[in-house]
C-alpha cells in the first residue's frame, strides 16, 4: 500500500511550499542582497560590492558590542539558567511530597508571553517607585537606575535577569524527567555500597543524564541567539548609547532604523543564520552523544 | 536525624525558588487593585483600604480594546495551529511510511529550517507580504507563523507515527479504505496525544510571539494581544495602575489554562524541544 510514491510527494508539497516561500526564498534574497550596496531602501540600482558589507559589519562598533553581549549572555545562561535548573532538578528528585507543586510553580513563567513579563519587569525596574528601588529604600539604600543609567553593566544585568529567570523552569523539567528515569534499584545498590550524596550525584546521576544535558545546552545556546522580546521591551534603543544591543535587537535595529543600506542588514541576517546552525553543530560535537546510555 | 535535616534544607531551598518564581505575578495582581500613586509609594502591601477597580475600568474603556485583541490573538493562533496540524500531519505520514527519492534530503532540509530564527529573514519576508498585499493583515502574521512552526511539528509527528503499528493501516487498506479514510479514521486518531502536544506548543508560540505581530500589523484594531500590550506600555508606561491591570488581564487567562492543562502543556513544550 505504500508503493504509490506520488501520494508521498503530494503530502509533503504544502509543507515544502510554506518553508520555501516564507523562509528559504527570503533567506536567498538576503544572501543575494548582502553583496550589494544600497544608497537608499528604494535604490533601484544597488552597486555590487562583493564581501564589503561583511567587512563593514565586522568593523562596526555596535555589531562587536552585540556579539560580545550575546556571548556574555550565553555564558551566563549556561552557568545560571542551566546550572540552577540542574540543582533544582537534583533537589526535587530527592523528595516526594510537594514535588508536583514545585514543578507546576517553576514552569509558570514559560507559558507567559515575554511581552507581559517584560512589562512586569519594567514596573520592577522603574527608577521612581519601582519594586526593586522600593525594596532598596526599605533598607535605606540609594535608588539604582536599573535601565536608564549610564552604566551599561547595570543595564545589561537588568536585561539579563528576567531573560535567565524565565527559562530556568523549562530546563528544570527536562532535567527532572531525565533524573526520574534513573532506576531506584541502581541508586539503592550504590548507597548500600557506601556511596555518599556527592558520589551519587557526580558519579552516577550526572553521567547517566549526559545526553539530556547535551540537548539542554544546544537549546540554551541557540536560544540566546534568538532572544528578542524581553530585551526589546525592557530597552528598545539599547541604552546607554547602543552599548546593550544583543544580536536579535541589533538585527531589528539595523533592518528598520539604522541605515539605508539594505545590503548591510542582509549580511547581518546571513551571519546570524550561520551562527545559529554553526553553534548547535559545535555543541553537538563538543558534547558527543554517548550511545552506551 | 541527619536525613531529617537534609530534607528540611531541600524544602527551604525549593521554597525560596518557588517564591522568586511566583511572587512577581502575585505582585502584579495585587497592585492592579491599587491606585497608581499608592503602587509607586508602597507596592509591597495588600490593598485593603485603597482597594479599587479603577485600573480595570480604565483598561476596558481606553482607546485600546483589549477584548478585540484577545479575539485577534485567538483568530491568528487557532488558524496557525489548525493549518500546522493539517499540513504537518500529511507530511509526517508521508515521511514516516513512504520511501521516496529525496526523503533524506527533505528531512535534513526540515531540520535546517527549524534551526533558523525567523527574524533573520524579516526584511525580505516583509517585502513578500507587501507584494502579496498581506501587510497589515492578520493573514500576514498567520502565514509566516505556519512556516515557522511546521518543521518542528513534522519532526514530532513523524517520530510518533513511525512508532505506530502498521498492521492496523494495512487491514483497513485490505478492507477497501482509501488513503484519506486511513489517515482521518485510523492514523490521526491513534496519534492524537502527539497532535495535542504539538497543538499546545504551536499555540503558545504563536500567542506569545511579539516580533511578527509588531512588524506586520500597524492598525491597533487588528493587533493580537502582545502587540497591543506593547502599544499600551509605550503610551501609558508611567501609569502603573493601568500597566498592572493590563498585564493581569493577559496573564491570568494563561495561568488558569495552564493550571487546568499543566500535564499536557509541560509534556508538549519539553517533548517538543527535546526532539529539536
Amino acid at each position: 500500500m505504500y508503493k504509490n510514491k506520488w501520494i508521498a510527494y503530494l503530502f509533503i508539497t504544502p509543507m515544502l511550499l510554506f518553508l520555501i516561500v516564507f523562509l528559504i526564498y527570503p533567506f536567498s534574497v538576503n544572501i543575494y542582497n548582502s553583496f550589494f550596496k544600497y544608497k537608499s531602501v528604494l535604490d533601484r540600482n544597488p552597486a555590487y560590492v562583493g564581501v564589503n558589507n561583511y567587512v563593514q559589519l565586522f568593523t562596526t562598533r555596535q555589531f562587536k558590542i552585540a556579539i560580545e553581549n550575546t556571548l556574555l549572555l550565553t555564558i551566563l545562561v549556561i552557568v545560571f539558567q542551566v546550572g540552577i535548573a540542574l540543582i533544582l532538578a537534583l533537589l526535587v528528585s530527592e523528595i516526594k511530597r510537594l514535588a508536583g507543586f514545585f514543578k507546576t510553580a517553576y514552569f509558570i513563567p514559560i507559558v507567559i508571553s515575554a511581552t507581559a513579563l517584560g512589562l512586569m519587569f519594567l514596573m520592577f525596574f522603574r527608577e521612581k517607585g519601582g519594586l526593586f528601588n522600593q525594596i532598596l529604600a526599605n533598607f535605606n539604600l540609594e535608588p539604582i537606575r536599573w535601565l536608564n543609567g549610564m552604566d551599561s553593566n547595570v543595564t545589561l544585568a537588568s536585561m539579563f535577569l528576567p531573560t535567565i529567570w524565565q527559562y530556568i523552569g523549562f530546563y528544570f523539567v527536562i532535567f527532572l524527567t531525565a533524573l526520574n528515569t534513573i532506576s531506584d534499584e541502581m541508586l539503592e545498590a550504590a548507597k548500600i555500597d557506601g556511596a555518599n550524596d556527592f558520589t551519587l550525584t557526580f558519579k552516577i546521576k550526572l553521567p547517566l543524564i549526559q545526553n539530556v544535558t547535551r540537548v539542554v545546552l544546544v537549546l540554551a545556546i541557540t536560544g540566546t541567539l534568538k532572544v528578542f522580546d524581553l530585551p526589546y521591551i525592557l530597552n528598545p534603543i539599547a541604552n546607554p548609547n547602543g552599548e546593550t544591543f544583543l544580536l536579535g535587537t541589533y538585527m531589528y535595529h539595523v533592518s528598520y532604523f539604522a541605515n539605508k543600506n539594505l545590503g548591510l542588514a542582509s549580511a547581518f541576517a546571513v551571519i546570524l543564520a550561520i551562527l545559529g546552525v554553526g553553534f548547535s553543530g559545535l555543541v553537538n560535537v563538543v558534547f558527543k552523544q554517548n550511545k552506551d546510555i | 536525624m541527619k536525613r531529617y535535616g537534609k530534607k528540611t534544607i531541600i524544602y527551604i531551598l525549593l521554597s525560596i525558588w518557588a517564591t522568586l518564581t511566583l511572587y512577581p505575578f502575585f505582585w502584579v495582581i495585587i497592585n492592579s487593585f491599587k491606585p497608581s500613586s499608592d503602587i509607586i509609594r508602597d507596592s509591597l502591601s495588600i490593598p485593603i483600604t485603597n482597594f479599587t477597580f479603577d485600573n480595570y475600568i480604565k483598561a476596558f474603556t481606553s482607546d485600546y480594546n483589549i477584548f478585540r485583541s484577545y479575539m485577534n490573538s485567538f483568530i491568528v493562533s487557532f488558524s496557525v495551529v489548525f493549518a500546522v496540524l493539517i499540513i504537518a500531519g500529511f507530511a509526517s505520514y508521508a515521511l514516516a511510511r513512504y520511501n521516496f527519492k529525496g526523503k533524506k534530503l527533505v528531512y535534513a532540509f526540515i531540520i535546517a529550517c527549524m534551526m533558523f530564527p525567523i527574524f533573520s529573514v524579516i526584511y525580505p519576508l516583509h517585502q513578500i507580504l507587501i507584494n502579496l498585499k498581506l501587510n497589515g493583515s492578520r493573514l500576514g502574521v498567520i502565514l509566516p507563523q505556519i512556516a515557522g512552526n511546521v518543521s518542528f511539528a513534522v519532526v514530532i509527528l513523524t517520530g510518533f507515527i513511525q512508532q505506530l503499528p502498521v498492521e492496523v493501516e494495512e487491514s483497513a487498506y485490505i478492507d477497501g479504505a482509501n488513503i484519506f479514510q486511513i489517515l482521518f479514521i485510523v492514523v490521526f486518531p491513534m496519534a492524537k496525544s502527539a497532535f495535542a502536544s504539538t497543538a499546545i506548543f504551536v499555540f503558545l508560540w504563536s500567542y506569545n510571539d511579539l516580533f511578527l505581530q509588531m512588524v506586520i500589523i500597524q492598525d491597533k484594531d487588528k493587533m493580537p494581544i502582545c502587540a497591543l500590550l506593547k502599544e499600551i506600555s509605550s503610551k501609558y508606561g508611567t501609569d502603573f495602575g493601568l500597566m498592572a491591570s493590563s498585564v493581569t488581564l493577559i496573564i491570568v487567562p494563561v495561568i488558569i489554562v495552564y493550571i487546568l492543562l499543566q500535564n499536557h502543556i509541560i509534556k508538549g513544550l519539553t517533548a517538543g524541544a527535546i526532539k529539536g
